[in-house]
């Protein structure tokens, strides 16, 4: 299978540069619904699922390839080389922001900017840094992702469903948007939140806008700060938005700020890093 | 259906309140801004510690995590979500499961204005729920064992096995006196039980992983039956007993079929019958019950004089580890596992084992295969 096939990855818009979305934990492609769009008149839009999520191929998941996010990273790389991309945008949001760093270092030719929503180099606390997050609540989210039926669908729908008869009673629950393999997603949790790539931040070239929301329990102000601060020559900018999805609670607002950083005109509101 | 005639009174207000389940108003990025009576009880906490607040803030920190990287988003996407459970955290600290079901209202112009969110209390189904994990967990985890256990059976046991039983035959051969040859004797057999058993439970191991083939080639009955005889006449004279081969003439030379497989089966039986029977003896069989063109059916039955199985237990002796004599267990030797291994080989090939017993007279095990005829006869 193919790499296209392997990500379930989707093309629409027109023009060059190509603008590559990556999607963050709990979700698919689909989160993208309400911001790509704006971008198809003047980009290639370029939609993936990561291996385990939306309609990727869950066959292709290995727990070796997928230890750290470096794996993850190499499957960005492989979509540019199939597609022939180069001096791409790269919007990643939450965990692929951190996907889109590491992918940049890696083979800085193949992109000319970075969109990053909502980053976090490190989610859990260690010494001054505030990640935000004990180890502990990472094994209970783990504990929480169980007990939902997303992370159950795939085995569990038909079964709450308790009508055999009536498959598509148990499609419904399934094959609605952010299907994940509930395997993949603990795996894909627990190497989301306990990675560390705080090391990594001072190694991008690539020109790059921090997006930060208010009030973003997953990457507070001061983990965006901290990534503004520690990648030369980036943007930080702070959204009204809150939460950690602008992506989907306040599209205009974030396709206004990426148009603004693509244009070279600066983060809104925002400041460029010493 | 008639309604009675006095409806006790109840305003919309007051099922509001007192619903049995928890009602909130939300904005869209949470914030609380109505909230029923059950919601303010379950949680300890009074009205006005709960308007103004998210409803974020009465989830646990990974409960956080799941709202913004899945209740949130899917909410935003389809405008409703349905049974996310969270744990609610009470006033005193305490958890409370809850299932939590969204639906957003939007303006005309399809702008969120609210969400609207049920609370069911889940304590009960919760609980039920990470039982069935839990023991989900437990049997995944045991079956990772066995099939550890099943690995070190394959290299750490058969190979130095494998040694011991050349080691011996090499010893055999250096002009033993009669006891030290006895004692070889007891080591080889003694080996050869344990090889066997180790056999048996990679067979079946692989049988129940689906991983056992089915080859189909050409081979001569007449030999293969004679071969398996004459390998079991030894162990039937050391127990005084008659072991007998009848073919049915009418069997052509040459089939085609899974010689292996079907050797497998026979020796397992053969020996069973061997092992449960005193006095008398034991026969097999083959008889050509049926030929249609280049296909032959032929039924293999072993025959014994021996010990019988009642009929309320003649339904079990196809289960793993079980034995004739119940709680004698392993005192005839074996691990229980022949008759299954046989019953899932036969069931392979496409057939069915079948049993008939006598308690105190004997027993016939049966089964009929379906072989191609190789000799080119119509």
């Amino acid at each position: 299978m193919g790499v296209v096939e392997r990500h379930h990855v989707r093309i629409a818009g027109q023009g060059e540069p190509a603008m590559l979305f990556a999607h963050g934990f709990g979700c698919d492609q689909n989160m993208w619904r309400f911001v790509a769009p704006a971008f198809e008149q003047d980009y290639r839009t370029v939609l993936f699922d990561h291996v385990g999520h939306g309609a990727s191929d869950r066959s292709a998941f290995s727990r070796s390839r997928y230890s750290s996010l470096d794996g993850y990273a190499r499957d960005v790389l492989d979509i540019c080389h199939e597609l022939g991309l180069r001096d791409a945008v790269f919007v990643g949001h939450s965990v692929s922001a951190m996907i889109g760093v590491l992918a940049a270092i890696r083979e800085p030719a193949l992109f000319s900017r970075l969109v990053l929503i909502g980053p976090s180099p490190r989610y859990t606390n260690d010494g001054d840094y505030v990640g935000g997050f004990e180890q502990r609540d990472i094994e209970e989210l783990l504990d929480v992702l169980d007990d939902n039926y997303l992370g159950w669908s795939a085995n569990m729908a038909p079964v709450i469903m308790g009508n055999a008869e009536r498959p598509d009673l148990g499609r419904e629950l399934t094959e609605s948007f952010c299907r994940t393999d509930p395997d993949i997603a603990r795996h894909f949790a627990r190497v989301t939140f306990l990675s560390d790539n705080r090391a990594d931040l001072p190694k991008v070239r690539t020109p790059a806008l921090v997006l930060q929301c208010s009030n973003d329990v997953i990457a507070p102000l001061e983990v965006g700060s901290y990534v503004h601060r520690h990648m030369p020559g980036s943007k930080l900018a702070v959204m009204k938005a809150t939460g950690h999805c602008p992506n989907l609670s306040a599209p205009e607002e974030t396709i206004a700020l990426m148009r603004a950083f693509l244009a070279g005109r600066g983060a809104a509101g925002g400041d460029d890093a010493a | 259906m008639t309604l009675p005639n006095a409806i006790p009174e109840e305003s919309a207000e007051e099922l509001y309140e007192n619903a049995p389940c928890g009602y909130l108003s939300t904005l869209p990025d949470g914030t609380i801004v109505r909230a029923n009576a059950t919601f303010l009880s379950w949680t300890g906490h009074g009205r006005g510690e709960v308007l103004q607040r998210t409803f974020q803030e009465f989830l646990t920190v990974p409960g956080k995590i799941y709202y913004e990287t899945h209740y949130a988003p899917l909410l935003a996407m389809q405008g409703f979500v349905r049974e996310i459970a969270f744990d609610l955290v009470r006033k005193d600290g305490s958890r409370l499961p809850v299932l939590v079901n969204t639906a957003q209202r939007r303006d005309a112009d399809g702008r969120h204005l609210l969400s609207r969110t049920t609370l069911f209390d889940a304590t009960e189904r919760h609980r039920y729920e990470r039982e069935l994990l839990q023991a989900r967990r437990r049997a995944e985890e045991a079956v990772k064992i066995k099939d550890e256990l099943i690995a070190m059976i394959g290299h750490d046991i058969r190979n130095p096995l494998a040694s011991l039983v050349s080691g011996l035959r090499l010893l055999e051969r250096q002009g033993l006196s009669p006891e030290q040859a006895r004692y070889v004797e007891l080591m080889k057999a003694t080996t050869g039980y344990v090889t066997t058993l180790t056999g048996n439970i990679l067979d079946m191991s692989r049988l129940e992983a689906g991983a056992m083939t089915i080859e189909s080639a050409p081979f001569g009955l007449r030999d293969t039956l004679g071969a398996i005889v004459r390998g079991l006449e030894a162990q039937a004279f050391e127990r005084g007993l008659r072991l007998s081969l009848r073919i049915d003439p009418a069997i052509p030379e040459r089939l085609a079929g899974d010689r292996v497989k079907l050797g497998q089966v026979l020796v397992n039986l053969l020996g069973n019958a061997l092992k449960f029977t005193e006095r008398g003896g034991v026969e097999l069989e083959a008889l050509l019950t049926e030929r249609r063109g280049a296909l032959a059916s032929v039924r293999f039955s072993v025959t014994d004089t021996g010990i019988g199985i009642a009929s309320d237990r003649l339904a079990h002796v196809f289960e793993d580890y079980w034995q004739a004599g119940g709680e004698g267990g392993f005192a005839r030797g074996g691990t229980g596992l022949g008759l299954a291994i046989s019953r899932r080989l036969v069931e392979l090939l496409g057939s069915r084992i079948e049993v008939a017993s006598t308690p105190g007279q004997g027993s016939v095990f049966s089964f009929t295969l379906g072989l191609r005829v190789e000799d080119g006869q119509p």
